[in-house]
């Protein structure tokens, strides 16, 4: 045979060769891959939500193009399982980690539970090093979701935070802190103005994503640094479940999403990492706002198979909380010896402290550590150094101590409320008013979860029906009251308190027409708590309202708070106020209140209450939680 | 947001004798996590691939820098007051998981512990320590760890 016959024949054989590895590798789309195409999995899988541009009504929350084996992938999921099936016969590559059955992991899991993949091809054995080595080598026996309660310090932590934790077996590390975490957060640049910061993240202004990192390093941060307790929440999960839900968190390791305040936030991409469970349905995605204590809360009301989804529930108090419960046992010696010491650390060595039996000293010497750690000023460093010293000094030991758990954050009452009140008002008649809260919490509501006698309002709108009309009589943009019910008295860790509104309000019970004005204010004040039932607190402030109806701009003001729990179901409520009106005609102002809150049952409740600002006004409700 | 690295200098990462590179020292750690002051403000700085880029980065060379040492560094940097006060109680979960890290068998944790006490009770109440920098001091930490665990234990630890 001629030599270039030959040559020609080999050439046609590699064609022909090409051409069926080709085949092989795209395989063709089937009613089959149709059906996966539009399993909820592959969409959730895919971050697919509704989105009326596309011309398939969808699109991926994810806008990294990195995360999209198809050019259309982002809006496409036919196209895009195509591809990406396509792109697990791809060849093995000198970097195996890059290689699209390492990269989509948890695509490549579920669709081998779907497809007979092998059917279509020669699918390469790919080593996933780096997965494997994040995933501990198929050590992580299960999940857990933490949950960190809320922060007043930052706008965007005052409804708590939720993370997973990967937990590995007690045979790799008898410790927790060393296994990884997943955390979901905005990409905020240093140093955002607040104002910025408040409206980027309402209005998708962040890019965010989900980073990963030992779980100590939450502990710290959370637990030392923000004084936030966390509750450990594991999860029941087979494991084929934990191995799909670790893969898929890994494949989303990095992409960027949008990050939305409200509800597209890390409450609701974390509940989304469990949703590739194929049971498990937590999101709808049009939910106006997502707070974290709903995913632990919708978590705990899951039972399958007979079983409750959530198979332990582990709390881990911050230091500020270490050193309440400390202080809360501690004899009256012991927290005198604490004052003098705190006036005077070189009381320590002192008689009156080295006579105390060594579990005192113990105790009395971690609850300074506690406390200078909690409250770490320059001044308090020193001091904390000066009592580690110390500690160093005596025989190592634990303080053995029996402290009351506080209740786990999903046995509260849901966050939103719907109130429908009946009135009585001595200028204007009866009526009735119809009130939404979307979250969370007031004076006489705030339980588990919530910061005792505290109040977080944000959104809070009131209608009112009366005389024929419908008005709007209140719009609560933002209201916070901060108590500390478990202050110790000591330097730094007194009972102040403070409180902050603004939106609009009605200028006073009595007005009828043109009565909205916006006002914004803010008070200072002192608590006094004779016992954990009751709490005094007596402010002084001021505000900036319209001025309307000769009422003037701004006013100083002096008032005082009275919360009685007289029971678990019953609390009562008296404020009063005396303002002076720095502008405008009108001189000063009295207003006083009290109201009273029956707990019906956990998600119900029933107020009455008294007012007097310029006429006086009665009001029965009725709240329901959700 | 990446942690930016600076020429600030590690002058108590001391590496013990015969205990092989220091991750302070060698490995460049501290640097990388304290561009100018305590680990408050790293951490501050570190929402976006938190920490790990850093040390990634830092420990790249496997021959200077033994990963678990590293880890270890790492570990009593973030947990340096923890770590501190659970030695002076002889126990507690940031000692057992520092000492998971250095591989070091559970049934030698008690012991080890109190070799890192014996030697922590004459630093803390040494001279000068309580206006050290806290890297200073974790360093000094690393230190008195990486000798109890490097003479006796070194067989039961397999860092």
């Amino acid at each position: 045979m001629p030599s270039y016959v030959s040559k020609l024949f080999s050439l046609l054989a590699i064609w022909l060769c090409s051409q069926l590895v080709i085949a092989n590798t795209s395989p063709p789309a089937t009613a089959e891959f149709e059906t996966i195409a539009a399993h909820p999995v592959w969409l959730k899988l895919m971050h697919y939500e509704t989105n009326t541009s596309s011309r398939t009504s969808l699109k991926s929350a994810i806008h990294s193009p990195s995360f999209f084996n198809a050019t259309n992938g982002s809006t496409d999921p036919l196209a895009e399982l195509n591809a990406t099936i396509k792109a697990f016969y791809e060849p093995a590559y000198e970097q195996p980690d890059k290689h699209p059955q390492c990269l989509f992991r948890g695509r490549f899991l579920w669709l081998k539970k779907q497809l007979n993949l092998s059917a279509y091809g020669n699918l390469p054995a790919v080593e996933c090093k780096a997965f494997n080595a994040w995933s501990l080598n198929g050590s992580t026996e299960s999940i857990s979701i933490i949950y960190a309660t809320g922060y007043l310090n930052n706008p965007a932590s005052y409804y708590g935070h939720t993370l997973l934790k990967l937990n590995a077996k007690s045979a790799h590390t008898s410790s927790k802190l060393l296994d990884v975490s997943v955390n979901y957060g905005a990409i905020v640049p240093n140093n955002e103005n607040p104002a910025v910061y408040i409206y980027k993240g309402l209005t998708g202004g962040y890019e965010a994503g989900f980073t990963h990192i030992e779980y100590y390093y939450h502990t710290h941060n959370y637990g030392e640094n923000e004084l936030r307790d966390l509750w450990e929440y594991q999860l029941n999960l087979s494991k084929d479940e934990v191995d799909l839900v670790l893969a898929h968190s890994w494949e989303v390791l990095g992409e960027k999403y949008t990050y939305y305040f409200l509800n597209k936030n890390c409450a609701y991409r974390m509940a989304e990492l469990f949703e590739v469970v194929d049971d498990l349905h937590l999101t709808t995605g049009r939910e106006p706002w997502f707070l974290p204590q709903t995913t632990i809360q919708q978590l705990t009301q899951i039972n399958r198979g007979g079983k409750p989804l959530i198979s332990r529930i582990e709390y881990h108090p911050s230091r500020q909380s270490r050193l309440y419960e400390k202080y809360q046992v501690l004899s009256s010696h012991q927290r005198k010896q604490i004052k003098l010491i705190v006036k005077n650390i070189d009381l320590l060595d002192s008689k009156h402290f080295i006579k105390d039996p060594l579990s005192s000293q113990h105790l009395i010497l971690d609850t300074l550590l506690d406390y200078y750690q909690a409250f770490d000023t320059e001044a308090n460093k020193a001091l904390y150094n000066t009592v580690l010293s110390y500690r160093y000094r005596l025989a190592p030991g634990v303080p053995n101590i029996n402290t009351t758990q506080p209740s786990a954050p999903h046995l509260g009452r849901k966050p939103s409320r719907t109130q429908l009140s009946g009135l009585q008002n001595s200028a204007l008649g009866t009526g009735i008013s119809l009130s939404l809260r979307p979250a969370y919490y007031d004076e006489l509501d705030s339980n588990t979860s919530h910061v005792k006698y505290a109040a977080l309002t944000m959104a809070s709108v009131e209608l009112m029906a009366i005389n024929d009309q419908l008005k709007l009589r209140n719009l609560d943009v933002i209201e916070i009251v901060s108590v500390n019910t478990k202050a110790t008295g000591l330097p730094g860790d007194k009972q102040w308190s403070w409180k902050l509104k603004g939106g609009i309000e009605t200028q006073n019970l009595a007005c009828e027409k043109n009565c909205l004005i916006a006002h914004a204010n803010a008070d200072r004040g002192y608590s006094f708590s004779p016992s954990t039932d009751l709490l005094l607190t007596g402010y002084l402030g001021g505000g900036a309202q319209d001025n309307r109806n000769g009422s003037g701009n701004l006013y100083l003001r002096a008032s005082g708070t009275v919360v009685w729990s007289l029971s678990q179901r019953l609390r009562a409520q008296l404020e009063m106020e005396r303002r002076e009106y720095i502008s405008g005609m009108q001189k000063h102002n009295n207003k006083l209140s009290l109201t009273g809150r029956y707990q019906l049952s956990k998600n119900t409740d029933m107020r009455f209450s008294y007012a007097k600002d310029q006429a006086e006004e009665f009001s029965l409700s009725l709240g329901l939680y959700w | 947001m990446m942690i930016m690295a600076t020429s600030m200098s590690v002058a108590d990462a001391q590496k013990a004798p015969g205990s092989g590179p220091n991750p302070f020292a060698d490995c460049g750690i501290g640097a990388a996590l304290f561009p100018t002051v305590g680990w408050a403000a790293a951490i501050s700085n570190v929402i976006w691939d938190i920490g790990t880029t850093a040390v990634t980065s830092a420990t790249a060379s496997p021959e200077t820098c033994n990963g678990k040492k590293a880890e270890t560094a790492q570990f009593i940097i973030d947990n340096f007051d923890n770590l501190a006060e659970e030695t002076a109680q002889g126990q507690g979960e940031h000692l057992t998981a520092m000492l998971d890290i250095l591989g070091c068998k559970a049934e030698t944790h008690s012991a080890i512990v109190s070799g890192i006490r014996s030697d922590m009770a004459t630093v803390v109440n040494g001279e000068g320590y309580s206006d050290q920098h806290v890297l200073g001091k974790a360093s000094g930490y690393y230190n008195v760890v990486n000798s109890a665990v490097e003479g006796q234990y070194t067989d039961s630890c397999s860092a």
